[in-house]
């Protein structure tokens, strides 16, 4: 049997009846439970810790389903909620993970005892770059980045203006940049 | 290399199979079906012991209850008047010990016979 398509507005609607939420809720997971979970991976690092948070994220939208008022998109609640666990997580966890304090080489060590970081010498230098900008930065760096949002999307999830957010990526690329440069 | 030249290549990967059951993990602890519980056997040794020391207990209690002196709820004087009032019992114990003797006495002669023993408490009369 072919798997139906997508649709947000008819997700919605099936969220506001109680008998049909658990089914749009499923649709939600399939739809963005691997999107969810790089967004994650790309802050944390480590797939274990990302695992956690990605199903963190879908019982906190879960519990607080009837809150969702289709305001707006599914895709900007679930990011809201993947952003909160993954800073929250971070911040409790702050000893554990480099900072611009940090010393060097710290990212580079972490991701060579991951068994699930498949990357060269070039890759760890990236993310050790990646990993010294402050938190909101290295959050819009990913998004646009890797994800390739819409600044406007990302300015709906994050609460910032457009302007800024292209400040703070363009920021963000010569950080890394420079930091790259300096280490050829 | 270019900083455009990292978006795409490959650094993380995940556990063979991990986002075959990603979804499922995620429906089970949210809108999936409630799972049932698994009942395990009842630990009998566990509540056996359980009970065997609430019984050791009551009866250790049961004795102590039974051994300790029953204080005289009706005495609502203070502490000190109860004090007091200990030391005339003690007083009394004395006395009564010395009236025992006199008892004792009364008792033996009360082998006597009746008349002898009317006679014995009226002779002095």
């Amino acid at each position: 049997m072919a798997k139906k398509a997508y649709n947000e507005k008819e997700i919605i609607e099936c969220l506001k009846e109680k008998n049909l939420q658990a089914d749009a809720f499923s649709a939600i997971v399939e739809q963005y439970s691997q999107k969810i979970y790089w967004h994650i991976r790309r802050m944390v690092l480590s797939h274990d810790d990302a695992d956690d948070l990605v199903q963190n994220t879908f019982v906190k939208a879960w519990m607080n389903i009837d809150k969702f008022r289709g305001e707006s998109q599914i895709s900007t609640w679930l990011y809201r909620i993947a952003i909160n666990e993954t800073l929250t997580w971070l911040n409790k966890n702050k000893h554990e993970h480099v900072s611009l304090s940090s010393p060097e080489g710290e990212v580079a060590d972490q991701l060579e005892s991951d068994a699930y970081f498949n990357g060269e010498e070039a890759d760890k230098l990236f993310q050790e770059a990646v990993s010294r900008l402050p938190e909101k930065q290295r959050l819009t760096f990913n998004m646009r980045y890797f994800e390739e949002m819409k600044y406007e999307d990302m300015s709906e999830i994050l609460g910032t203006s457009v302007g800024a957010l292209k400040a703070s990526y363009h920021i963000a690329t010569k950080k890394i940049e420079e930091y790259l440069n300096g280490k050829d | 290399m270019k900083l455009e030249d990292y978006k795409n290549r490959k650094q993380f990967t995940v556990p063979k199979g991990y986002f075959e059951t990603l979804n499922s993990r995620i429906k089970e602890v949210t809108c999936g079906e409630p799972k049932a519980v698994p009942t395990s056997p009842r630990r009998i040794h566990k509540y056996a012991s359980y009970f065997s020391y609430a019984a050791m207990f009551a009866i250790i209690i049961g004795i102590a209850v039974h051994t300790m002196p029953v204080p005289d709820t009706n005495d609502n004087r203070p502490a000190t008047a109860r004090s007091a009032s200990s030391r005339e019992i003690a007083q009394n114990n004395s006395d009564r010990e010395n009236e025992s003797e006199y008892i004792d006495n009364v008792f033996d002669n009360y082998q006597i016979s009746e008349y002898a023993f009317y006679c014995y408490l009226t002779e002095d009369e």
